[in-house]
């Protein structure tokens, strides 16, 4: 039996963005991948040397909505990660 | 009545009160402004340029919240945000918030409301550009208490 999978497009802002290279990845997970899962993802496929990417730094929206690490991502939800806001 | 605007190019105050002026018609007695401006010196030194980076559409819903928590506290008859965002040298306008209401206490105290709570609730990054280096700036204790003590 295969696990099913879905592939969610992650926005990145400012030092994130910067960090990575790119203002957007692309993250093959599991159904019901949490947001917790999606962000151990992106550190060992992006960041596991990378001091920026600590998931415990990180805010993560999903359709523009900031969210707890235990919310579920379903498919072509708009996810988005970046560090602390800092206001206008 | 509130108006929220996210763009990169400048914005002529005079020109937004008097689209203000015009919207208000004879309700108002009174209008609170307040202009931000790029400042040239800060703590790590000569400023050189402050990027601000937004989340389309989720800058704007950030901005009207705050926007709609003043409207809830205070009786205002229009609230307009224009912020501006990308690279900006010093002396440049950033950020613009105008506030009507029938009396001035009310206006007075909603601008500097909105005001404050945009320093730590908008959704921006900011990144400071110096003769040393760029770094990407955090909320300022102040800024932080600022915005607290509209809560206590």
């Amino acid at each position: 039996m295969t696990t099913r999978s879905i592939t969610i497009q992650v926005k990145l802002f400012a030092s994130l963005k910067e960090s990575l290279g790119t203002s957007q990845i692309s993250l093959t997970v599991p159904v019901k991948s949490t947001v917790e899962m999606l962000l151990k993802k992106i550190h060992d496929t992006h960041g596991r040397d990378n001091p920026l990417i600590d998931i415990r730094q990180v805010c993560v929206a999903v359709n523009q909505q900031i969210v707890e690490f235990d919310h579920v991502i379903i498919q072509d939800d708009e996810v988005a990660i970046f560090p602390q806001i800092t206001g206008g | 009545m509130h108006s929220i605007r996210v763009q990169e190019k400048d914005f002529s105050v005079h020109d937004e009160w008097n689209a203000c002026r015009e919207r208000l018609g004879g309700k108002a007695g009174a209008v609170v402004s307040f202009i931000g401006l790029v400042r040239e010196r800060s703590e790590t030194g000569n400023v050189s340029s402050l990027y601000l980076e937004h989340y389309p559409g989720m800058t704007e819903a950030s901005i009207e919240q705050i926007v709609l928590k003043a409207q809830k506290r205070w009786s205002l008859l229009d609230v307009v945000v224009i912020h501006r965002v990308g690279e900006l040298p010093p002396e440049d306008q950033i950020v613009l918030v105008i506030v009507a209401s029938a009396h001035r206490a009310d206006a007075f105290a909603a601008c500097e409301f909105v005001m404050d709570l945009l320093k730590t609730e908008a959704v921006f990054w900011k990144k400071e550009t110096s003769d040393e280096e760029s770094v990407w700036i955090e909320s300022t204790l102040d800024d932080i208490s600022r915005s607290r003590e509209w809560q206590e």
